[in-house]
């Protein structure tokens, strides 16, 4: 298989030969792993042509991916991409406010930001006086700042951010991630999600489901604390011993019954998921455990401070969890009736979520940075959609699908960079749009997946992560 | 010809592959050039784009025969049948010259595409007729696909070793055994074959009772008998319902941001227990899903089968925002669904453009959707005599309530005004704006709604401001209008109980969407069948409702019912043996998995229809064969044949459902309750699996505690599609979002974490302790073989018995040394061990792979 050769410096490549030349005739090592789901579609030998398989040839830039999710639709014009227009035209009607549909029906006039802006770093970019911490790390982002989607509903957008697609029922990107490329932790879900404490975003659990692909892929949420995931605390009454001898019982039944059946390979795979499942009940805790941490990394994500603990806190815990091997942590900024959506009082709300973020995200970026894994790990902020330039009820702001601001670092990516534009007062994408299937595809990219061929036959049809569409972003590449 | 050994050695030759991507797609190897299989997807994938029905490039079309050989501007034709050398679409493809080879860009075609286009050129370029098999040419249909030909008479094969076969079925499945030189295996032990037709035919394990009594009959008729009685079983249909339930996304819940509940869905859940309980004929099934409230407008019960089309996601219908997509996603997943449901189609498709593979055109997925345009949810009632009182209720509600609403609107506006004026008055704006300002909202023109929801915080008057300015009498007499107000709406009068189904609106003028974009429509198209499976010279009148939908779908001669019920009996094969004669239940397409038998499964699917759609005889048939009785008896010679097992040598032990798992270890520990049918029931969460979003939102309540109540059967668990019920997800359960034809099995360490620590199990696994403590207080080995005959029906071995018993005293040890001895008493700890090794036996794999 082609695909071999083609990833020679990948180490994850090499231990999946090992694999395969152990496995010898029988069923092996690699069978067993496919069962259990921690092999990707790159392992499985299903396609009739090796050029189809998904890796691309160019070396994988990022291993995992760390996506900082502002819930809410943070606003892009008030953070990152200064439009001195705005100022300008402030208390101005906007011109189409009679054709436009907008989510809350009301049009105001044209809105400055109510915060300071200054330019920051070799590159120049602008960053409002709300996130002092993530401006100094403007030259190892690249911004996206002609986003789109294709909706103004919260939930809608959520999903096609994390899916490709408005509707539900699709496979959101970081179940695509896990099965085209597997877990390099058989101990740790590969794909995890933290919400905030206050809430879980609209649309639910689907938001990171595996949709049609196999449901090992979906997203498992992770909490803090000693009982991480769902049903990993032993019951209390039972002590590790007890549990063990348990386990042992229930190893020595399996493989009495699987004695005389020797043709039924998921019986040995079952045997194997108790015993990943027991080491995942030490690993699990172990990963978001931070006692280890020194007090001057807990301050480096603002784990010190009251406003920004919760958020440091879980990204401290993504960074711990991706060190592990994880491939996807999905960290959500904002819950219920506190998140990033400002229909009023833009300017209170954004100062507060702004606080809570702003230490974590710049704390992420930088201890990535001095352990040399930022080079192997893309960092992704941005929300479901941003907010209009106008004002809605005086200081607010309504949704705004039609050109938003997200931004990438780390894993390949070109940092001082910036790609797309909206118009001169922020309100629609002009030059460079981004679709969200550009942003998936170029993500897949830097993943070493090529996104026309990460594909999965469901009722019928080759599905992939970005439809029919997408193009990767070259021009932010390194 | 069984192709897994003969592709061997033509795919080495060919490209190098594994052996193992040869087994899993035998049918890339090809005898023969296949236009729709091989050479439609090859023309769609690089040519259509630029030749095809949207754009002719200089002048040439590749979409049809008859324009190939008519060529383009060069007046050259593109194809020459027979002549590959001559044609000049096999010269440009293969042209050396990059600016003359197509396709112009990307990567040319690689040379196994045009080797198939040569070798397809070269047989005469056949392009078959994709409207359908006309009734006239019935007798010579090799040129369309399998899947969409008539249903044929067969004879049943030959077989040598005549004594194996028990009914029909095995006559195909063993002469297909014998021409590759296998024996299938002889019957399982009786033990064994009972669970394994308790839990394919009703999903339950036989009792210990039961199962002992048929092992001491040792008539023939023992095991015809016992098949006729699960048949006959009120759980039968539970356990099948489940199966369909799947490929109709049914759930209980709206889905997208609020969830609603669908507190009338499960009308439609029971309609199809009770369905296949009484063994409706699946046509009369199939029609009432699709037209059940046009063909039975008065009763509730069939109405309710149009459930099937209501089931979906719902986008929002009255959302502020509900776009024009949205409608037509609505749409989509009907047609999707029916597609998948019915015809094992992927329709979808061709929403966007011709389907690539299959003789589907954009046009015909829109005049099926025409049949759907105006189709939408309704809450039937179930009593339609009580209709006109309530909407009389609810209509003199309505108008007290907006006339208490106006009145009170008006009382406060005249009160507020002065305030909003003087705030007016105080803004620091130029005076111009303020004048502006003091226009009424209602008069506004677009500057002044500008400027007034720019300050409309600041001049927006709450109530508590608004009190600050009354007068005693004043706020008097606003509490006593907010508190009439309060109590018209609270007597609001109740819902009638409703059924959810649909029915249909005003007609609505279909158009064909251009890309399947909203905002480019074309032509108006009438509602029509798919042209692939409908035959034009039986066509008397033009369609129009869901009836001739319905009519069509299960015509035999002239319609889509040979595909129906060739999808259906599928269906029934995959959930008895595992997996389907086609290996793709949901896409009998061209991409689609060809037949395993072929002939089988055109014979059982002539049975369905020669026994007038009753589903009951032909799982009959299939239980009663020797091939679904085999033992698993795996050997090295024959796997090396067959290691897929695609012949049927052997039976494969098959891991439970989700629910079936569920179901057993509540039948097990003598909890299970065996109500049938009603609103669905909420069993508890871990509080850390409820998501709620927004805290006013349909909740999942968070201070259940299971009981009688919820150890119902898992097909009567809620399930709500944004907080779908952790432990049944855990093992598989469908998403519920789209059609749902295969299950996904695979399994992982949280399955394993969910059996070991969830609350559920552990509380089931104490309730089946207690039953083995009452059914043999006696001794520890006495309760080791109580526990084996309860949850795995048989008695435990020697060695298994002195196992179980030295892990009871040595957990037993653990407890006394891990709780001490003051904590409890040695009762206790006795008891502690026996619920770990009850739970043992519930983790382990006998209790959840079927032999």
């Amino acid at each position: 298989m082609s695909w071999q050769a083609s990833t020679p410096n990948s180490k994850r490549f090499w231990s999946r030969r090992d694999c395969l030349t152990r496995s010898g005739s029988g069923f092996g090592l690699l069978g067993l792993a496919a069962l259990l789901g921690d092999v990707g579609a790159l392992a499985t030998p299903e396609s009739e042509d090796s050029s189809a398989s998904p890796r691309h040839g160019p070396v994988a830039r990022a291993k995992s991916v760390i996506w900082c999710f502002m819930y809410g639709g943070p606003s892009g014009i008030d953070l990152f991409d200064h439009k001195p227009d705005l100022e300008k035209y402030h208390g101005r009607p906007f011109d189409g406010a009679a054709e436009l549909q907008t989510f809350s029906g009301k049009v105001g006039p044209l809105m400055r930001p109510p915060f300071g802006f200054q330019r920051y770093g070799e590159c120049g970019q602008t960053v409002s006086e709300l996130y002092p911490n993530i401006a100094r790390h403007v030259d190892s982002i690249a911004f996206l700042k002609a986003c789109h989607v294709e909706t103004n509903v919260h939930d809608q957008a959520l999903f096609q951010v994390n899916t490709g697609m408005t509707r539900l029922g699709f496979p959101s990107a970081g179940s695509w991630i896990t099965y085209g490329l597997g877990s390099e932790n058989r101990n740790l879900p590969g794909y995890i999600v933290m919400y905030d404490p206050r809430g879980i975003p609209v649309g639910g659990a689907p938001l990171w489901s595996s949709g049609f692909l196999p449901s090992i892929h979906g997203g498992t949420v992770f909490r803090s604390g000693s009982s991480p995931i769902l049903n990993l605390q032993r019951p209390a009454e039972m002590s590790a011993a007890a549990q063990r001898r348990q386990l042992d019982l229930v190893a020595a039944m399996n493989r009495d019954h699987l004695q005389p059946r020797p043709g039924e390979d998921a019986l040995e795979a079952r045997i194997e998921s108790f015993e990943l499942a027991f080491r995942m009940q030490t690993e699990a805790p172990s990963a978001v455990d931070l006692s280890g941490e020194s007090d001057e990394t807990k301050r480096l994500y603002g784990i010190h401070e009251p406003s920004s603990r919760s958020y440091g806190t879980q990204l401290l815990m993504a960074r711990r969890l991706v060190e592990r091997g994880c491939r996807m942590v999905q960290v959500y900024s904002g819950g219920t009736n506190s998140d990033w959506d400002s229909h009023s009082k833009l300017e209170v709300n954004h100062r507060l979520r702004a606080r809570e973020t702003d230490a974590p995200v710049a704390g992420l970026l930088a201890d990535l940075k001095r352990l040399g894994l930022l080079e192997e790990t893309l960092v992704i902020w941005g929300g479901e959609f941003g907010r209009l330039p106008m004002s809605e009820g005086g200081g607010g702001r309504d949704h705004n699908p039609h050109g938003f601001l997200m931004w990438m670092a780390g894993g390949g990516v070109q940092g001082g960079t910036s790609y797309g534009a909206t118009d001169e007062i922020g309100f629609r994408a002009a030059e460079n749009p981004v679709s969200v299937h550009d942003v998936h595809a170029t993500i897949l990219h830097l993943l070493g997946l090529d996104h026309t061929r990460l594909t999965y036959r469901h009722n019928g049809r080759d599905f992939r992560l970005t439809d029919v569409a997408g193009n990767v972003i070259r021009e932010i590449l390194v | 010809m069984p192709g897994s050994w003969n592709c061997v050695a033509l795919c080495v030759l060919a490209r190098g592959l594994i052996a193992l991507a040869c087994v899993l797609a035998p049918n890339l190897i090809l005898a023969q050039v296949d236009f729709s299989r091989d050479v439609r997807p090859i023309l769609a994938n690089n040519c259509w784009k630029c030749h095809g029905a949207a754009t002719q490039m200089s002048g040439l079309r590749l979409d049809s025969l008859e324009s190939a050989l008519r060529g383009g501007a060069s007046g050259e034709p593109a194809i020459i049948p027979g002549d590959p050398a001559r044609s000049v679409l096999l010269a440009r493809i293969t042209h050396v010259k990059p600016g003359e080879r197509m396709p112009p860009s990307g990567q040319p075609l690689t040379e196994q595409q045009t080797a198939l286009i040569r070798r397809w050129i070269e047989s005469g370029a056949p392009w078959p007729n994709e409207l359908g098999p006309a009734p006239e040419a019935a007798g010579d249909q090799s040129s369309t696909h399998w899947a969409f030909r008539r249903l044929r008479d067969l004879p049943l094969p030959e077989v040598s070793n005549a004594s194996w076969v028990r009914t029909p079925v095995d006559r195909f499945v063993l002469a297909r055994l014998e021409a590759a030189g296998l024996t299938p295996n002889d019957a399982a032990p009786r033990s064994k074959l009972a669970r394994r037709l308790y839990f394919d035919l009703i999903g339950l394990p036989p009792s210990a009772d039961r199962l002992e009594a048929f092992g001491r009959d040792n008539t023939p008729e023992a095991y015809g008998r016992l098949v006729d009685r699960l048949l006959e079983d009120r759980h039968f249909g539970e356990r099948w319902a489940r199966h369909w339930l799947d490929v109709a996304r049914y759930a209980d819940s709206a889905g997208y941001e609020e969830d609603r509940p669908r507190p009338n869905a499960y009308h439609y859940r029971d309609f199809v227990i009770r369905a296949f309980n009484d063994d409706m004929p699946f046509a009369e099934m199939v029609r009432l899903q699709l037209a059940g409230d046009l063909l039975a407008p008065r009763d509730p019960q069939r109405i309710a089968a149009t459930g099937f089309l209501a089931a979906g996601p719902d986008v929002r219908p009255d959302f502020v925002n509900f776009r024009k997509k949205d409608r037509y996603d609505e749409l989509d997943d009907i047609i999707s669904t029916v597609g998948t449901a019915m015809l094992g189609l992927t329709l979808g498709c061709a929403r966007c453009h011709d389907h690539k593979y299959d003789p589907i055109p954009t046009r015909d997925y829109y005049q099926l959707l025409a049949f759907f345009d105006q189709t939408e949810r309704y809450g039937h009632p179930v009593d339609p005599s009580e209709v006109g009182r309530y909407e009389m209720l609810l209509g003199d509600f309505e108008s007290e309530v907006e006339s208490a609403t106006l009145e009170l609107d008006e009382w406060v506006k005249v009160r507020a005004e002065p305030i909003r004026l003087e705030r007016i008055s105080k803004l620091g704006i130029p005076e111009d704006q303020k004048e502006l300002l003091r226009v009424p909202e209602d008069k506004a023109n677009a500057l002044q709604a500008s400027l007034l929801v720019q300050f409309s915080e600041e001049l927006k008057v709450t109530d508590d401001q608004l009190r600050e300015t009354l007068g005693d009498a004043e706020r008097a007499e606003l509490d006593l209008m907010t508190a009439e107000l309060e109590t018209i709406e609270a007597s609001k009068p109740k819902d009638i109980a409703r059924v959810l189904g649909v029915r249909d609106g005003n007609p609505k003028e279909t158009r064909l969407l251009v890309r399947g974009d909203p905002n480019h429509e074309a032509e108006v198209v009438r509602p029509d069948a798919l042209g692939a499976l409908t035959c034009q010279s039986g066509r008397v009148r033009a369609f129009d409702s869901r009836i001739d939908l319905a009519n069509w779908m299960t015509d035999v001669d002239c319609g889509a019912g040979s595909l129906l019920a060739r999808v259906i009996v599928n269906r029934l094969w995959q959930h008895h043996l595992g997996r389907g004669l086609v290996g793709t239940p949901g896409d009998f397409g061209s991409r689609g998995d060809p037949p395993s038998h072929p002939d089988l499964l055109e014979w059982l699917s002539g049975q369905l229809v020669r026994g007038g759609w009753k589903l009951k005889p032909i799982h009959k048939l299939i239980v009663d064969s020797a091939t679904y009785r085999q033992s698993g008896e795996w050997d090295r010679s024959r796997a090396g044949i067959d290691p897929e097992n695609r012949l049927w040598w052997r039976r494969e032990a098959r891991r439970l459902e989700a629910e079936a798992i569920r179901d057993a270890i509540l039948a097990v520990s003598g909890t299970l309750n065996r109500t049938s049918f009603g609103p669905s029931v909420k069993p508890r969460i871990p509080s850390e699996a409820i998501y709620n979003p927004v805290e006013s939102y349909h909740q999942w309540p968070e201070d259940i505690r299971d009981g009688p109540g919820t150890w119902r059967r898992s097909i009567y668990v809620f399930s709500k599609r944004a907080n779908l019920f952790p432990f049944l997800q855990s093992f598989g359960a469908p998403r519920t979002l789209q059609s749902c034809a295969r299950r996904d099995a695979s399994m992982g360490p949280i399955q394993a974490l969910d059996l070991l620590n969830d609350e559920f199990v552990r509380e089931q696994s104490r309730y089946f302790a207690e039953r083995v403590l009452w059914e043999s207080a006696a001794d520890t080995e006495a309760r080791v073989r109580s526990a084996y005959r309860l949850s795995l029906g048989r008695v435990p071995t020697g060695p298994e018995l002195s196992r179980a018993v030295s892990f009871l005293e040595a957990q037993t040890a653990q407890y006394r040394n891990d709780l001490g001895e003051q904590a409890a008493s040695d009762s206790h700890h006795r008891m502690r061990a026996l619920v770990d090794f009850c739970q043992s036996l519930f983790a382990s794999n006998e209790f959840i792979y079927i032999d």
